[in-house]
């Protein structure tokens, strides 16, 4: 569904992405992971056609984006949705507005904006503003807005990065009931959704993808440094579940 | 996408270049863009952005208008008490107390003539102006020129000018000639009418633009006139007959004016200076220098205000009448002394007249024209150290009447004029200087007469009172030029004799402060316009500014540049107002460079936030609605933020809402 081939990118005179290669197939949930700055998101924007690479091409249910135009890219990026890590939601609309935002320019069924937030559980709060909401709701508001577009394939940009831990569950358990119908490629630190859901995982360190495969294959035979330190973790969080649960056991 | 981002200000004026771009690389099924190209405003963001300038202008000029009119109204209203509107020609001084009489008479002289009106005005000092207007049909017919014989009886009257805008005036040219030039000016396209005054030739324009032309075209009819010029001041009298003679000569049987004073004409003005001795009046008593007597043939009572027939005034060397016909004074009057109030302080004893017709035995001609020369020395000192000119016509009216002259024309009309100038404004130095000297040139050129026609004028006189009195008048009569105007083009030989045209072609002085006026609303209500112009791309352009900026796209200057350069040409061209063309390219580019600096700041003015317009992208938002549902509703309010009230996304136009 998406390719991602020989992707480059230069800014600034330094060098973000380097040979980039990357297939998405229909159906898929792809994690990518890497320390901060590595240029994870910038990869969505590339596939999203709201960066041009220098080198490389991006193909998208079988079209080449680099050869149309960016009026062409808009209309393809209609099948595209995508969660942010700070929800970016207009401030002047309400909850039902932003996320009919997404359906302006297109068909205008009021009904498909319903359904979405239905999904996730704001339509009762559709009238309200983004700032009478919690950070929560707020990504919820987010996710119904990538939902009504019906997307072929969702982007989720470390949504669960800018909320307080509370929330973080909430999204999670959307995500994966998502991933069941749909493809997605998430950007994510969460290593248990990631090893719970994801086909495959992505991990990314100074602009090159590292080691690729799928999860359970990467937590247990790691084959980077970064594999290691991410396994690492997992087992930390293991462990630390394992204590828990023995002094719960103990009680 | 960069190219379109970069070359989008030229979008809007038809410059399509990123479709060009997109041609060359896009595939065939990219053709759809192509067709929307080219077009000089495309639908959807262009016809957003031309809405908006279109809405900017049409506010510009509106608030151009009302600043220009209200600026017009209230600059134009304080001049108008003073020097008349466009339906007043002339301003007359009348004593305030008299105002009611003076415009009882005023329409009982004009009474059935059209278009007459007139509006009492400011009043200045103890008199008031009283503005007086004709119909065309009249002024052409020569109202203006018969307006001082008809005014200046009226009760009250106290000088009047002429005030026409806008106007050009013609002087040097013989009156005689008028009727003929006023009949071709009249046909002028540019000319409203042309009238004779008491200083010239008026032409008054239809549209203060066409002045240049009727200037133009003035120089050029009145271009067969010349002036022959001689300067006499090295010259006896009887040098300068003899030119005067020669010339004559030459031009017998040629159109010819003299400018210089005719001969009768010299010996009435010497005539009246001489019976002008006979105000002196001596009395035995001492009376204080600058005290004021009145006399009369009745008795007065002490401390009563009277108005009297005659009144006299202590000047250092001598009492002289400064009221009343010296004519009439037959010596035999009651005297009183004057306190400052005008009231009556005190009885005089009786007094005697100094008279050449009374008793030519004891007359002695002392009060020689030394005196004059004198007086208006000083009088001209007063003028150039800046003293009230209202005060200084009075004085210089009095000392002319004190030798029983009066005060040209010219010199009259000039006081006039400028004393309603330096009440408008601050009157520039030179014009105090120059008139300072037309004052001592006029007391130069005093009339002159040969002797024997003085002896004829006064027979009762002995030969040795004419010849002493004669080197009086001599001595102040010499005229410095001998001035004629004339047809001939061939220039004869005489020695000291300059040619040069005779007409003297300039905008009349109200004309001028019209032009003042009419010079600064243009540039004030032009300047509102400018910074109306600044708030509007401060309000709305550094939205599209911001938007440019944060798409690295750097011209974002130049775009504002262009918008000033659009919004003020057009509001320029539109204005009805009159001004020139430097001065318009100046407010246009300045307000072009304003805007650029302002949309340079555009990230500090208007902050875009990148992250609503990226979350805009990625739902596949259009330039269009990201504009519309984003960046103008996200901005500062403005016009643009007016407009896209509709623009912006509704419940009620999607279906099932």
């Amino acid at each position: 569904m998406l390719e991602l081939h020989n992707i480059s990118l230069e800014r600034n005179k330094v060098k973000t992405l380097s040979d980039i290669n990357l297939t998405i197939n229909e159906g898929e949930t792809v994690v990518l992971t890497g320390p901060s700055g590595c240029g994870k998101s910038t990869i969505i924007r590339i596939a999203l056609g709201l960066i041009r690479p220098q080198v490389g091409e991006v193909w998208f249910e079988g079209v080449n984006l680099n050869a149309l135009s960016a009026e062409q890219i808009r209309k393809k990026r209609k099948k595209m949705g995508i969660v942010f890590q700070e929800f970016q939601l207009l401030e002047h609309f309400t909850v039902l507005e932003n996320v009919l935002l997404a359906l302006w320019e297109g068909d205008r069924k009021l009904k498909k904006a319903e359904e979405a937030l239905k999904s996730v559980g704001l339509w009762e709060k559709r009238k309200r503003y983004p700032r009478q909401l919690s950070g929560g709701e707020k990504q919820r508001v987010g996710i119904a807005r990538a939902l009504a577009l019906d997307p072929d394939i969702i982007f989720w940009d470390e949504p669960t990065a800018a909320l307080d831990p509370m929330y973080v569950n909430e999204i999670l358990r959307i995500m994966a009931s998502l991933a069941q119908n749909k493809t997605m490629f998430v950007v994510t630190h969460e290593m248990p959704f990631a090893l719970k859901v994801a086909n495959r995982l992505v991990l990314m360190e100074t602009g090159h993808i590292v080691e690729e495969g799928p999860p359970e294959k990467i937590f247990s035979h790691p084959s980077s440094y970064l594999g290691i330190m991410y396994r690492e973790r997992l087992l930390d969080t293991k462990e630390a579940l394992s204590k828990l649960a023995g002094e719960e056991a103990g009680l | 996408m960069i190219e379109e981002e970069l070359l989008a200000p030229l979008f809007f004026l038809g410059f399509d270049f990123g479709t060009v771009t997109y041609q060359l690389r896009a595939s065939i099924d990219s053709a759809i863009i192509v067709t929307k190209g080219g077009s000089l405003v495309r639908k959807g963001f262009n016809t957003d952005l031309a809405s908006v300038i279109i809405l900017e202008i049409s506010l510009l000029i509106v608030v151009l208008l009302m600043a220009g009119h209200g600026f017009a109204y209230y600059v134009q209203r304080g001049l108008d008490d003073l020097v008349g509107g466009k339906d007043y020609q002339v301003v007359a001084q009348v004593d305030k107390q008299e105002t009611n009489n003076f415009v009882a008479a005023l329409q009982e002289t004009y009474k059935g003539r059209e278009g007459f009106r007139y509006r009492v005005g400011k009043v200045l000092g103890d008199k008031i102006h009283i503005l007086i207007g004709f119909g065309d049909q009249d002024l052409k017919n020569g109202a203006l020129d018969e307006v001082t014989k008809l005014i200046s009886p009226l009760p009250g009257y106290a000088g009047l000018a002429l005030l026409l805008d806008p106007a050009v005036l013609v002087r040097g040219i013989p009156s005689e000639v008028y009727p003929g030039l006023i009949k071709e000016i009249n046909t002028w396209p540019e000319t409203r009418y042309a009238a004779k005054g008491p200083m010239g030739l008026y032409v008054v324009a239809k549209e203060r633009k066409k002045l240049g032309t009727i200037e133009n075209k003035l120089v050029k009819v009145t271009s067969p006139y010349y002036l022959w010029e001689v300067d006499l001041k090295a010259k006896t009298n009887q040098e300068a007959a003899l030119i005067r003679e020669n010339i004559d000569k030459i031009l017998q049987g040629k159109k010819h004016w003299y400018l210089t004073s005719p001969i009768e004409g010299v010996v009435g003005d010497a005539v009246r200076l001489l019976k002008g001795y006979s105000s002196k009046l001596v009395f035995n008593d001492q009376i204080p220098v600058g005290a004021e007597l009145v006399l009369s043939n009745q008795k007065l009572k002490i401390g009563s205000k009277p108005s009297t027939q005659f009144k006299a005034r202590v000047f250092t060397d001598g009492i002289y009448l400064t009221k009343g016909d010296s004519l009439q004074l037959t010596g035999k009057e009651n005297a009183y002394l004057l306190d400052g109030t005008g009231r009556l302080t005190k009885k005089l004893p009786g007094f005697e007249l100094e008279s050449p017709r009374k008793d030519l035995e004891i007359w002695q001609p002392v009060t020689d024209i030394s005196e004059l020369k004198t007086s208006a020395q000083e009088l001209a000192e007063k003028i150039r150290q800046g003293e009230d000119f209202s005060l200084l016509l009075r004085d210089i009216e009095q000392l002319a009447k004190k030798q029983s002259l009066k005060v040209p024309d010219e010199i009259k009309s000039k006081l006039e004029l400028l004393i309603l100038w330096d009440r408008i404004g601050k009157l520039p130095t030179n014009i105090r200087t120059e008139l300072a000297d037309k004052i001592l040139d006029w007391v130069k050129a005093m009339p002159a007469d040969p002797l024997m026609k003085l002896k004829e004028s006064l027979p009762s006189w002995s030969d040795e009172d004419i010849t002493r009195s004669w080197r009086d008048l001599e001595s102040v009569s010499q005229e410095k030029f001998l001035r004629v105007v004339t047809t001939e083009t061939a220039l004869p030989n005489i020695e000291g004799l300059v040619s040069k045209p005779a007409a003297e072609v300039r905008e009349d002085i109200k004309s001028q402060i019209g032009e003042v006026v009419g010079g600064v609303v243009p540039l004030a209500a032009l300047a509102v316009a400018v910074i109306l112009f600044w708030i509007f791309t401060a309000l709305d352009h550094t939205l599209w500014g911001s938007y440019l900026v944060m798409k690295n796209n750097f011209f974002a200057p130049l775009w504002g540049w262009l918008l000033g350069l659009l919004e003020l040409s057009a509001v320029v061209l539109v204005m009805p107002y009159d001004t020139n063309m430097l001065v318009k390219i100046i407010y246009i580019l300045s307000g072009a460079i304003g805007s650029a600096f302002i949309i340079t700041l555009s990230n500090r003015i208007s902050p875009i936030n990148s992250k609503s317009i990226e979350a805009g992208e990625a739902l596949g938002l259009s330039k269009a609605e990201l504009f519309r549902q984003v960046i103008v509703p996200d901005g500062r309010p403005g016009l643009w933020q007016l407009y896209n009230r509709g623009k912006l996304l509704s419940l009620r136009r999607f279906r099932n809402a």
